[in-house]
């Protein structure tokens, strides 16, 4: 490991917990310039000609939305003579349009999937768990307008819906995924800032799972898949388990963040949109279930000479984690 | 040293530093590029009244095809088994349709040169790129070498004209179907990137022909194409990036005069299981600020 990436990494951490834990916009605007300026130079590798050209376009889209968010909670405290009451609609819905941006929500997504593209695995995952901390949490911080939200989220289940059907990139199939997920998130910003945690908590755990076994097999696109699948049983079914959890089906530990989710939107009478983001969620499932199941019922030969180096010890011990949790949580849930 | 000096030079020196050099041409001094086509611009400008006609014409083709990739991307999925053996065909010859996804140039069209080539199709169907190559330099003063000739195909578009990318990624072998006159082409593969550092970034390979009366079938993998920019083979080079791929295109300029014919009947793409390499060419560890600057 470069001692400049540890310094770096450190940084980016860094800037994120300054953006979370300060007191004023400005704070958390330099929080997020700090959590910005640090990944970059972790992003663009000496390996591929297109990880500089993700770095830019990822820091060109990032930095004109801290210069809105800037614009804004500067316009705020012109209004409001330095007191910023949270009724200004106009100017938080831009600043909300801004973190939305860093999110990569829809209609604000254009640059993730390119972005994405030209990453390494680990970048990846960085980009798709890390770097959503300080803009959600920035979001839970101010009020969102009801209607505004819930067009980002009909927007965001529409987008990754109707994007992911003919993709055979793993990254941006994970991309999509990640937007999907981040529609049911804002959802989650609507109840309470510890459901909001479960629900990135989980998230986290299914992504680094899905990175790892993809990260270990050294695979980018759904046609490598079905060379490597069946070189170990461990792999093939960790894969589906992951798949078949980040789509939100039970008995898996997916299913639970969706669980709090829905249970809130009915006992709100929020009918109409629990039944849209239902719907709309199934699409993606369709699509996990067309990844997993074809490559799995496609080809059985299972070739003994190929042989991974693979570490069977934290595959089993985080898949345990995955098969299990569910039925754990419902029980402390009960106890508590 | 020579060339980081030039990089950290602002540009009102620029006359002082060219007073000093042997050079017969401008230097370059920055990356920066000033338009997409290096200069060479064949724009021509058309009356509003006529570019609003034509302009209608083209909405209703656009529309259908929009309607035709929309249903395409609902019906069709993604197709995730390639068998060895198998030759998806990208571009054929056969009909007069097909020639319209080529572009035929050479160093005589900007007067640059005198060498003249021609696609057409021939009397079985198949793809005849022809001409005459001729590496007398026209006196201009500012040219020093010609003879060169090239086809090159159409930049890949969606509906509404949408620029978009060739994704080759299942694939790791190009197939040509090619009857050559025991000449040497070029095989290219524009990859042009986003900013402009990376708009003249093609990879290249030789595809040597054997001239006899037989087809030949020529597998070349993408592993062992080489990175150049404006001619240039860079220093650091770097795999091809298969899902980033503009157009391909073939060039005569073996600086030998004479005519030339490459017959084609197809290109095609293929994946070969057994060719695991990833990349041919690397580049050894030099102290910094040598080469690859």
């Amino acid at each position: 490991m470069k001692l400049y990436k540890i310094m770096f990494f450190n940084m980016m951490v860094m800037g994120t917990i300054i953006a979370t834990s300060s007191y004023s916009w400005f704070s958390m605007w330099m929080g997020l310039e700090i959590n910005l300026l640090s990944i970059i130079p972790l992003m663009s590798t000496q390996k591929n000609s297109l990880s500089s050209e993700s770095a830019i376009k990822y820091f060109v889209t990032q930095a004109l939305a801290s210069l809105i968010l800037l614009m804004a909670a500067i316009m705020m405290m012109l209004i409001n003579e330095f007191i910023t009451p949270l009724v200004n609609y106009h100017f938080l819905m831009i600043m909300n349009s801004a973190l939305l941006t860093k999110l990569g929500a829809a209609p604000f997504h254009f640059w993730f999937p390119e972005v994405m593209e030209g990453l390494t695995w680990l970048n990846c995952m960085i980009m798709l768990t890390w770097q959503k901390i300080a803009p959600m949490t920035l979001i839970m911080n101010n009020s969102m307008n009801p209607t505004f939200s819930t067009l980002i989220i009909i927007s965001c289940l529409l987008t990754s819906a109707m994007m992911v059907f003919n993709q055979i990139s793993l990254r941006k199939i994970l991309t999509f995924s990640s937007i999907n997920h981040i529609a049911w998130m804002i959802s989650t910003t609507m109840m309470s800032s510890s459901s909001w945690l479960i629900y990135f908590a989980v998230y986290c755990l299914i992504n680094m799972n899905i990175i790892m076994i993809f990260k270990m097999t050294n695979t980018f696109y759904l046609k490598q898949i079905n060379n490597i699948i069946n070189t170990n049983k461990t792999i093939k079914f960790s894969y589906m388990m992951n798949f078949l959890s980040l789509g939100g089906l039970p008995p898996f530990i997916g299913f639970l963040p969706k669980w709090i989710v829905i249970n809130w939107l009915v006992n709100n009478n929020m009918y109409t949109i629990a039944t849209t983001m239902i719907i709309l969620t199934l699409i993606m499932l369709y699509v996990y279930m067309r990844i997993t199941f074809s490559s799995m019922l496609l080809n059985h030969n299972e070739p003994k000479i190929i042989k991974l180096k693979i570490n069977k010890m934290a595959i089993n011990t985080i898949n345990f984690m995955t098969l299990f949790s569910l039925i754990t949580c419902t029980l402390i849930f009960n106890l508590l | 040293m020579y060339p980081l000096r030039y990089i950290l030079l602002v540009n009102r020196r620029i006359s002082y530093v060219n007073k000093n050099l042997f050079h017969t041409s401008s230097v370059l001094h920055t990356f920066w590029e000033r338009d997409d086509k290096g200069g060479y611009n064949t724009k021509t400008s058309v009356p509003i009244k006529e570019r609003m006609r034509l302009g209608l014409q083209e909405l209703k083709k656009e529309i259908e095809l929009w309607k035709k990739e929309i249903k395409e991307d609902f019906e069709s999925d993604p197709v995730l088994a390639f068998r060895p053996g198998e030759t998806d065909i990208m571009w054929k010859f056969g009909t007069e349709e097909s020639l319209q996804q080529w572009v035929v140039t050479s160093d005589s069209d900007h007067n640059e040169g005198y060498s003249k080539g021609s696609l057409t199709l021939t009397n079985t169907g198949k793809g005849l790129f022809s001409g005459e190559l001729s590496t007398k330099v026209p006196k201009d003063g500012r040219t020093k070498r010609a003879g060169y000739c090239n086809i090159k195909t159409l930049r890949a578009r969606k509906s509404f004209k949408r620029e978009t990318y060739l994704d080759w990624n299942n694939y790791n072998m190009l197939v040509l179907k090619v009857r050559g006159d025991g000449r040497s082409y070029m095989v290219n593969i524009a990859t042009r990137g986003y900013y402009d550092v990376l708009w003249n970034d093609i990879y290249h390979f030789v595809l040597w022909t054997r001239g006899g009366p037989y087809w030949q079938i020529t597998k070349i993998p993408f592993s062992k194409f080489f990175l150049s920019s404006k001619g240039r083979i860079q220093d650091k080079q770097y795999p091809i990036p298969l899902n980033k791929i503009t157009s391909f295109g073939i060039s005569a300029g073996d600086k030998v005069n004479g005519p030339f014919s490459l017959e084609i009947d197809y290109v095609g793409l293929e994946f070969d299981p057994n060719h695991t390499e990833e990349f041919a060419y690397e580049m050894y560890k030099a102290p910094k600020y040598i080469v690859a600057v």
